[in-house]
């Protein structure tokens, strides 16, 4: 069974005469400047900016659901990808591609706005999608960001502490993937 | 002119002679040419009224009076044709004699029809009206011609005469010839003197006297025939020059002691004790190694560069040019005979040291979706 490709037409419509964006037909929407964003958010808090992020993530991943129907738990890591990446996009954070570390799924965004409330927004966004789309209760963790790009570590609560902690004692990224993959008595 | 034509002529002459000697009543009231008289002309103004004119001169038969017959018809300014009636000629008041009228033989071509629908246009009455004058006048012109001709070989004697009565032309007088080879020495003395003579004669300054020493005829010397002959003490004692050998021509090469810069591109050939020698075999240039260090090595301890390829010596041009730079490779040429060598510095033997240690394989894994691969995900660290 060919699995449904992201379909991006109509997407965002901009009614010029009521001065109205609305995106996949849902609620009035906003046009705002990135660093405007990211400001206000900055002033807000950090979890402020995961709240609002959050939201954003639902949304994405309700479309997610929608799209790919009953079948999203079998669909494949490209159709996924493909579909979330569609919504990260559309969102205006940045290109989305899939990393797998073993057992371990990262989630790099290229381009994606940088910085402490940037990452939080992002990690967010990342995190309310798949807990929506999958009804999974996935913590987004930031692994590195350079050069913008950005490298989410998906896990537990649980081990999304511990690979804080880690990164906290300047433990490599490397390092922390692979202390995730050790047996639960070393780790 | 061709003898027709003078024939022609010379009849037209004795016609209009012959009609010179008639009386003049006869000349001055028929002899009217074809036309309109010069009070009207082709341009009616006012009214349209019948306008009618019998030129007098119409090509009509000897002895009958000229009628006109059928309805004429006279243009006017608005185009219209007003039909007229037929009317008579008025009869001549003098009746020409036959033979007068027959000497006249107009061309057709100048009489105006009158009976046409378009009038004639204004410069045909104007042009047909100068034969009219053109009679006498042709009478004058023929007795002026005649008195022409009698007057010019007066003329001709007149002017071969010589021009002593007149007087002399406003310049200066020709440079004669010298009669003998003294006289011109002494005119060319005299002429070094003075710079330039008083007044240039113009080309139209007229004839020059051709009498006296102007008639006798130049003689016929060269610029080398007036300078004076060497004498025996300027010529010397004159010595014959040995016939030539056929030996070598010995030229001796200086060295050039000062150390140009050579170019990229530029080769110094070897000095040989003749240029039209052949270089020996091992003066050819040849192509040397390309290896930078070694190759300046070499030209600071000043061994010679190792040759890798001597070329034929039908290779010698294409190769003359090429001198490798210091410390930078030379190019190779296109041929491929040279073989370029590199200066490879290769690695140290790696430590036998264990770089890494694998402990333990990871477990294979292969998720078949992205659910399985976010719930491997989620145990990790758990």
């Amino acid at each position: 069974m060919a699995e449904p490709q992201f379909n991006p037409a109509h997407a965002l419509k901009i009614d010029l005469g009521c001065g109205h964006v609305t995106l996949h037909g849902q609620a009035p929407c906003l046009v705002v400047p990135k660093g405007a964003l990211l400001e206000l958010l900055g002033a807000a808090g950090e979890e402020a900016a995961r709240n609002f992020g959050q939201q954003l993530g639902v949304a994405a991943g309700h479309r997610i659901a929608e799209s790919l129907g009953s079948g999203i738990h079998q669909a494949s890591i490209g159709s996924f990808v493909d579909h979330l990446g569609g919504e990260i996009a559309i969102l205006g954070l940045g290109s989305l591609a899939v990393e797998r570390w073993g057992q371990a799924l990262v989630i790099v965004i290229e381009g994606a706005p940088l910085g402490r409330p940037g990452v939080a927004l992002v990690s967010a966004v990342v995190a309310g999608a798949l807990q929506r789309a999958l009804s999974r209760d996935a913590t987004a963790v930031e692994l590195m960001q350079s050069e913008g790009t950005l490298r989410l570590l998906i896990a537990s609560k649980a081990a999304a502490r511990k690979v804080q902690q880690w990164l906290a004692q300047s433990v490599p990224w490397g390092d922390v993937l692979t202390r995730l993959h050790e047996p639960r008595g070393e780790a | 002119m061709s003898t027709d034509r003078i024939t022609l002529l010379q009849s037209l002459l004795e016609r209009v002679k012959r009609n010179a000697a008639l009386p003049r009543r006869f000349l001055g009231s028929n002899l009217v040419f074809g036309g309109t008289p010069g009070t009207q002309t082709d341009v009616v103004t006012g009214p349209a009224l019948p306008i009618f004119a019998v030129p007098q001169s119409a090509p009509v038969a000897a002895g009958r009076s000229p009628t006109l017959s059928g309805a004429a018809r006279v243009p006017t300014m608005s185009g219209a044709i007003i039909p007229l009636p037929p009317l008579a000629a008025a009869p001549p008041k003098t009746q020409v004699p036959a033979e007068v009228i027959e000497e006249l033989d107009f061309d057709d071509s100048e009489a105006v029809d009158v009976t046409s629908d378009r009038p004639p246009p204004a410069e045909i009455s104007s042009v047909e009206a100068s034969p009219v004058v053109s009679v006498v006048e042709v009478v004058e012109a023929i007795d002026t011609t005649a008195r022409r001709t009698e007057v010019a070989p007066v003329d001709e004697l007149r002017w071969t005469e010589p021009p002593q009565q007149d007087s002399p032309p406003d310049s200066s007088p020709r440079p004669r010839a010298a009669a003998s080879l003294d006289e011109a020495l002494a005119e060319a003395a005299e002429d070094s003197d003075s710079v330039m003579p008083l007044k240039t004669p113009p080309p139209e300054s007229g004839r020059q006297p051709m009498d006296g020493v102007y008639s006798a005829s130049m003689p016929d010397t060269t610029p080398t025939d007036m300078l004076p002959l060497p004498t025996v003490e300027q010529l010397g004692e004159t010595l014959d020059l040995e016939a030539p050998t056929s030996a070598n021509i010995e030229l001796d090469l200086v060295v050039s002691q000062v150390q140009t810069r050579k170019e990229e591109l530029e080769f110094e050939l070897p000095l040989r004790p003749s240029a039209l020698e052949l270089p020996a075999h091992d003066e050819l240039p040849t192509l040397t190694t390309t290896q930078a260090p070694a190759a300046s090595s070499q030209r600071r301890t000043g061994q010679p560069p190792r040759i890798l390829v001597v070329p034929d010596d039908g290779d010698t041009v294409e190769m003359a040019a090429i001198e490798p730079m210091p410390d930078i490779p030379a190019p190779s040429t296109d041929r491929g005979i040279a073989e370029l060598q590199a200066e490879v510095t290769a690695r140290s033997a790696p430590a036998q040291t264990v770089a890494a240690e694998v402990i333990h394989a990871a477990r294979r894994f292969t998720p078949r979706s992205f659910a399985e691969l976010l719930d491997a995900s989620l145990k990790l660290g758990g």
